[in-house]
C-alpha cells in the first residue's frame, strides 16, 4: 500500500489520525505541569519511606 | 458498587487472619476447615453459607499473604461444579481440578480426548492430585468427573512450583461421568480464576511490604537505601502497581455475579493487571533487594515462585488479553 503524504495531510483514508496525533503531542505538556514523572514519583516515595 | 466489606466479611477475615497467624504447615487446612473457611467459598445450593465474590477474594488475598500454599481451589471448583451438576460431593471431599495440558499453552481439549463415556490423554500440573476422592476434568467443551481410583488413570506426582504437590495425570480410555458443557459451568470457574488473582494479590503485596521493609533498613553509604532516588522511583512504581492489582481484583470481584458477556470483561482485565503486576513485582522486588533476593533461604523466593505459578493458573495475563481483545467470552 503506497501512502503519498504531503504537507498537513494524513495517511489516506486516516483523517481522524490527524487530529490524534496533534492531540497526543499536545497532551505531553499535561505531564510538565502536573509535575514530571519523576516528580510524582519523589512524592509517593517520600511517603513510603516514613512506612 | 459497595466497597466496604460487610460485617460477617469483616469476622471471618478476623478469625482468618488469627488462624495464619497461629498454625501453618500441614496443621494450617485442619484448622481451616473447622473455623467454615472452605464453605465460605460456596454457595448455599452449594452446601456452604456464602460464595460471593467478596468472601472468595479475602479468602484467598489472606492466604497469598500468609504464603499458604493448598489445594483449596480444586476443591472449591469440584464441590461446586458437582453440586451445580446435581451429584453432591461427600461432606469433607477433596476434589482436584485437571485444567492445565502439556504443550498447548492454555487451550482445552487438545492433549486430551473423549470418545463416548471414556477420555484418553494427559492433563499436567495438577494440585492436590494425591490425596484427591475424585478429579474433575476439563476437555475442549465439557467438564467430566473421574474418580480417583478409575480403571487406566495415572498419577505422577512431584513437587509444584508453589510448594503444593501436583501431578501428571495420564487417562487411558478412564471412564468419566460428563458433568455438562464447560459454559454450564462458567460461573464456577469464573470463582476460580478470581481465587488464583485475589491469591496473587496477597502475595504480590506481602513481596512489595518485604522491599519496602528492606529499603527502609539496609543501609549504604550511610543512608537507608530508600534515600537513593534511582531505589525510591522503582519502589514508588510498584506500590502503584499493588494499587492498581487491589483495584482489579475488586472489581472482578462485585462482578461475579453478573452478566456472563460483563463478567467475563472484567475477569479478562483482573486476570491481565494481575498477571503483569505479580510478573513486575517477582522481578523488581529482586532487583531492589539485591543478591539476597535470590537465596531460597529468604521469605522473597518462595513468593516469587507463587506469583509465576497464579499467573499460568487458568490462562495467563496473554492469554486473557488476547481473548478479551478479540471479545472471546473467558471459557469454551
Amino acid at each position: 500500500m503506497a501512502l503519498t503524504l504531503e504537507g498537513n495531510e494524513g495517511p489516506e483514508g486516516a483523517d481522524e489520525a490527524l487530529a490524534a496525533s496533534a492531540t497526543w503531542l499536545n497532551n505531553r505538556k499535561l505531564s510538565i505541569y502536573g509535575g514530571s514523572n519523576e516528580v510524582q514519583r519523589s512524592i509517593i516515595s517520600g511517603a513510603l519511606a516514613k512506612g | 458498587m459497595d466497597f466496604q466489606l460487610s460485617d460477617d466479611h469483616r469476622m471471618l477475615q478476623d478469625s482468618l487472619r488469627g488462624i495464619l497467624t497461629r498454625h501453618s504447615g500441614e496443621a494450617l487446612m485442619p484448622a481451616l476447615a473447622e473455623a467454615g473457611v472452605p464453605q465460605a467459598l460456596l454457595t448455599e445450593a452449594e452446601g456452604g453459607f456464602d460464595g460471593s465474590g467478596a468472601a472468595v477474594a479475602l479468602i484467598f488475598e489472606a492466604l497469598g499473604r500468609a504464603g499458604a500454599s493448598l489445594p483449596l481451589i480444586g476443591t472449591m471448583i469440584g464441590v461446586a461444579a458437582l453440586a451445580q451438576a446435581g451429584q453432591p460431593a461427600d461432606d469433607g471431599a477433596t476434589i482436584a481440578f485437571a485444567d492445565a495440558e502439556p504443550g498447548t499453552r492454555y487451550d482445552r481439549g487438545v492433549a486430551i480426548t473423549v470418545d463416548g463415556d471414556r477420555v484418553t490423554g494427559r492433563k499436567t500440573m495438577v494440585a492436590g492430585a494425591e490425596g484427591a476422592t475424585a478429579i474433575v476434568v476439563t476437555t475442549a467443551d465439557a467438564l467430566w468427573l473421574v474418580a480417583a481410583d478409575a480403571a487406566g488413570l495415572t498419577v505422577r506426582p512431584y513437587p509444584l512450583m508453589d510448594d503444593q504437590r501436583g501431578a501428571d495425570l495420564i487417562f487411558d480410555g478412564t471412564p468419566a461421568t460428563r458433568l455438562g458443557r464447560l459454559t454450564d459451568f462458567d460461573a464456577v470457574l469464573a470463582r476460580g480464576v478470581l481465587a488464583h488473582a485475589a491469591y496473587a494479590l496477597g502475595t504480590l503485596s506481602a513481596a512489595v511490604d518485604l522491599t519496602m521493609d528492606y529499603l527502609r533498613t539496609r543501609k549504604q553509604f550511610g543512608q537507608p537505601l530508600i534515600a537513593f532516588q534511582a531505589l525510591a522511583h522503582r519502589a514508588a512504581d510498584l506500590s502503584v502497581e499493588v494499587e492498581q492489582a487491589r483495584s482489579a481484583v475488586t472489581n472482578f470481584a462485585g462482578h461475579l455475579d453478573a452478566d456472563a458477556p460483563l463478567r467475563d470483561r472484567h475477569l479478562q482485565a483482573c486476570k491481565v493487571t494481575l498477571g503483569r503486576a505479580a510478573r513486575l513485582v517477582a522481578e523488581e522486588s529482586v532487583q531492589l533487594h539485591g543478591g539476597i533476593g535470590m537465596t531460597e533461604e529468604y521469605a522473597l523466593g518462595g513468593m516469587i515462585r507463587r506469583l509465576l505459578a497464579a499467573d499460568t493458573a487458568m490462562g495467563d495475563a496473554d492469554y486473557h488479553l488476547e481473548r478479551f481483545a478479540r471479545g472471546e467470552p473467558a471459557f469454551a
